[in-house]
């Protein structure tokens, strides 16, 4: 089985709160992980600390074999995190901005263009790209963002909410673009509110509420288990007890 | 290295926009066009200056010569006897003045001969109440003046027959200033005019350009924080102190042309104002200039290369706290208000140092003045006017350590997860205006499932 992430009895403590309460689980190569859960389940604090945003207060996080505390660097250079509706530098262009995150990410120049080649091409934006970001609507920084993260060609690809305030056409193009990706090999943990999404994209999903990972599986398992008509029944199934 | 670059470039782009140069560049214009307008009306009130009207009524030959021994001093424009005030107004106004003595008729012989006390009187019309407005009204009342001590020198003369000069200053007081071991014969005034006059720009600007410095980068780090462009910075391989130098590097970088550009606006204010009364002032200042020269009151180039780093690590000092109240912050709006106070830990020793000799406070108020890491900065011209190198030492040392433990505060906290998870308001929380409103919502279709 080839893991890029391994999260082992992560727990995080902000003060007395406990937000994620010892969770454990796992993202293969090029597949597409759904964390789902309820606002303050934990999600985003889990997404943070895999991002090295945040230290763990124990348990193990390992990206590509490497810890998330001793390695951080050599995590950074493997993932790419988006976090939930993110802005970019509103003075920069889009085309500048992509080429400033390739420049922090590789060292060779001929690699640099070839990556900020491929995510202008991925964000569709054309013409666009070479006017300033504060003149961008939601959905074509989100597209823009999203092009970032996989320009980096990163092991695993963070998502928090990728769809968030996009408009119906947006959201799809991005889901699109997330199953593509993945077929090409790039892993993808993602958290959403949107069951209908997770339940498209994908792979496995973990239901996450109280900082408890209470059950991994694919959509199909998880409606098995709890008789439920679609993941949306099976995740209210699941968090009121019922 | 090269990341640091591409950071330092980033920064640097972000902070140097239009809306940041735009003000600053308006204001350095409105600087330069206030000070030539300042300075065109006071060549023009200067040139007046030497000019006066005079209304004579009187035919005598003590006035005549009076007025003779005046013109020595005064370019004078006689007017018409038979006109009233408001018309002999008029005409002087044809000439560019506002206002002229009145000499009224038997004024020589009243005086000379008969021994009565006369009137001269001076009118003046006022078109505004401004510093300037009083046009040349003060040279007509310097000629009042003149012609009243040359009536009384010409008495005193023909009553005593001693020299009139001698009687009215028997006794003349000189001036010697000792500064250290240094002394010079020159009075206080001067010298004190001549050093705040070398010493005028440097706070203001320094109290700008902070306060400016402060809210731009606290701005800067809440709006990246709740942009959330700082987590997608802080997820890629660079190192967080490298962020936080490149940040703090960056706008450092900015407040230093700042304060150029501001020193350079000054200098503009300051030459168009004062360029129309620098040749009257050149005689006395040319005496005085020696003096300061004997008094060692004279700023060398070592001299402003201390105050200029000083400077410096007051403007770091204001930008490491107002980073870390700026990391801290919710938002943009709770960063501006928590940063807001550093003005005053700037203008608490500015004003003292301006005022007054924070030495003779109270050991407990000068204790606190000198904690404040600014005040060093504020202090330094003054120690090294006096020569007190111990003073400017200590302060640089108290500032460079200051520094140091603000930086390594603000790398702690760029280090720990704190510059995610704290959200400080920096001012009063409103009331919330609903608790619980999802409970609401959750109670109100509970209820609506019981029905159904």
């Amino acid at each position: 089985m080839d893991l890029v992430l391994d999260v082992a009895g992560l727990k995080k403590k902000y003060k007395e709160t406990e937000a994620v309460k010892g969770i454990s689980f796992s993202v293969k190569r090029g597949e597409i992980f759904a964390l789902i859960g309820p606002n303050g389940a934990g999600k985003t604090t889990t997404l943070r600390v895999i991002s090295t945003l945040l230290k763990p207060t124990s348990g193990h996080v390992q990206v590509d074999g490497m810890d998330v505390v001793k390695d951080a660097i050599k995590v950074r250079e493997r993932i790419s995190y988006l976090p939930e509706e993110a802005g970019a530098y509103k003075n920069m262009t889009g085309a500048g901005y992509l080429s400033f995150m390739a420049s922090l990410f590789f060292d060779n120049t001929e690699k640099q263009k070839r990556q900020i080649k491929y995510a202008m091409e991925l964000t569709d934006l054309r013409d666009r790209l070479s006017d300033k970001i504060g003149s961008y609507s939601k959905g074509m920084t989100r597209k823009l963002l999203i092009a970032r993260a996989v320009m980096t060609e990163p092991v695993l690809a963070i998502l928090d909410e990728p769809t968030s305030g996009l408009d119906i056409l947006n959201a799809l193009e991005v889901r699109k673009t997330i199953k593509t990706l993945a077929k090409e090999g790039v892993s993808f943990l993602v958290s959403s509110h949107n069951m209908l999404e997770i339940e498209y994209i994908s792979d496995r999903v973990g239901i996450i509420d109280k900082g408890i990972l209470h059950i991994t599986g694919t959509s199909a398992e998880l409606k098995e288990k709890y008789s439920a008509n679609n993941l949306e029944e099976a995740f209210a199934k699941v968090v009121t007890g019922e | 290295m090269r990341k640091f670059s591409l950071l330092l470039k980033k920064e640097l782009r972000e902070l140097v926009t239009w809306q940041s140069v735009l003000p600053l560049l308006i204001g350095v214009l409105i600087m330069f066009f206030i000070g030539n307008t300042i300075g065109g009306i006071a060549k023009e009130e200067q040139a007046n200056y030497g000019k006066m009207a005079v209304l004579n009524e009187d035919d005598s030959a003590y006035t005549k010569k009076l007025i003779e021994d005046l013109g020595r001093e005064y370019q004078i424009k006689p007017l018409d006897k038979t006109l009233d005030d408001a018309q002999a107004l008029s005409q002087a106004e044809k000439e560019g003045l506002n206002s002229f003595i009145r000499i009224p008729a038997g004024f020589g012989a009243n005086i000379y001969e008969k021994g009565l006390e006369q009137e001269i009187k001076t009118v003046t019309r006022l078109k505004n109440f401004s510093i300037t407005g009083g046009g040349n009204s003060g040279a007509t009342a310097g000629a009042a003046n003149a012609i009243r001590e040359a009536v009384t020198t010409q008495m005193l003369q023909s009553a005593t027959g001693k020299d009139a000069a001698f009687l009215k200053a028997p006794v003349v007081s000189k001036e010697k200033i000792f500064i250290n071991q240094k002394s010079a014969d020159v009075d206080s005034g001067s010298v004190i005019n001549a050093v705040m006059s070398q010493s005028l720009f440097l706070p203001i600007v320094m109290f700008i350009v902070i306060t400016f410095a402060s809210q731009m980068i606290a701005a800067a780090i809440a709006n990246e924080k709740s942009d959330k462009t700082l987590e997608t910075l802080l997820s890629a391989p660079v190192s967080r102190t490298s962020v936080l130098v490149a940040k703090m590097s960056g706008a450092g970088i900015v407040a230093l042309v700042y304060a150029g550009v501001y020193m350079l606006s000054f200098y503009f204010y300051m030459n168009g104002v004062t360029g129309g009364m620098m040749a009257t002032a050149a005689a006395d200042s040319a005496a005085t200039t020696q003096a300061l020269q004997t008094l060692g009151l004279q700023l060398q180039a070592g001299d402003y290369l201390v105050i200029g780093a000083q400077l410096f690590i007051s403007i770091l000092i204001a930008l490491s706290i107002a980073l870390i109240i700026g990391a801290t912050a919710k938002d943009i709006k709770a960063a501006q208000a928590g940063v807001a106070p550093i003005v005053f830990l700037i203008l608490i020793p500015y004003m003292l140092t301006m005022f007054t000799d924070i030495e003779k406070l109270p050991f407990i108020v000068k204790a606190l003045i000198y904690i404040l890491p600014f005040t060093h900065s504020f202090t330094t011209m003054n120690n090294l006017f006096l020569g007190n190198s111990l003073g400017v030492a200590l302060g640089a040392v108290y500032q460079a350590v200051f520094l140091v433990i603000m930086i390594g505060l603000a790398v702690r906290l760029f280090n720990s997860d704190k510059i995610f998870t704290l959200k400080l308001e920096f001012r009063k929380k409103r009331q919330a205006y609903t608790n619980g409103q999802t409970g609401g919502l959750s109670a109100i279709n509970r209820r609506r499932g019981d029905r159904l």
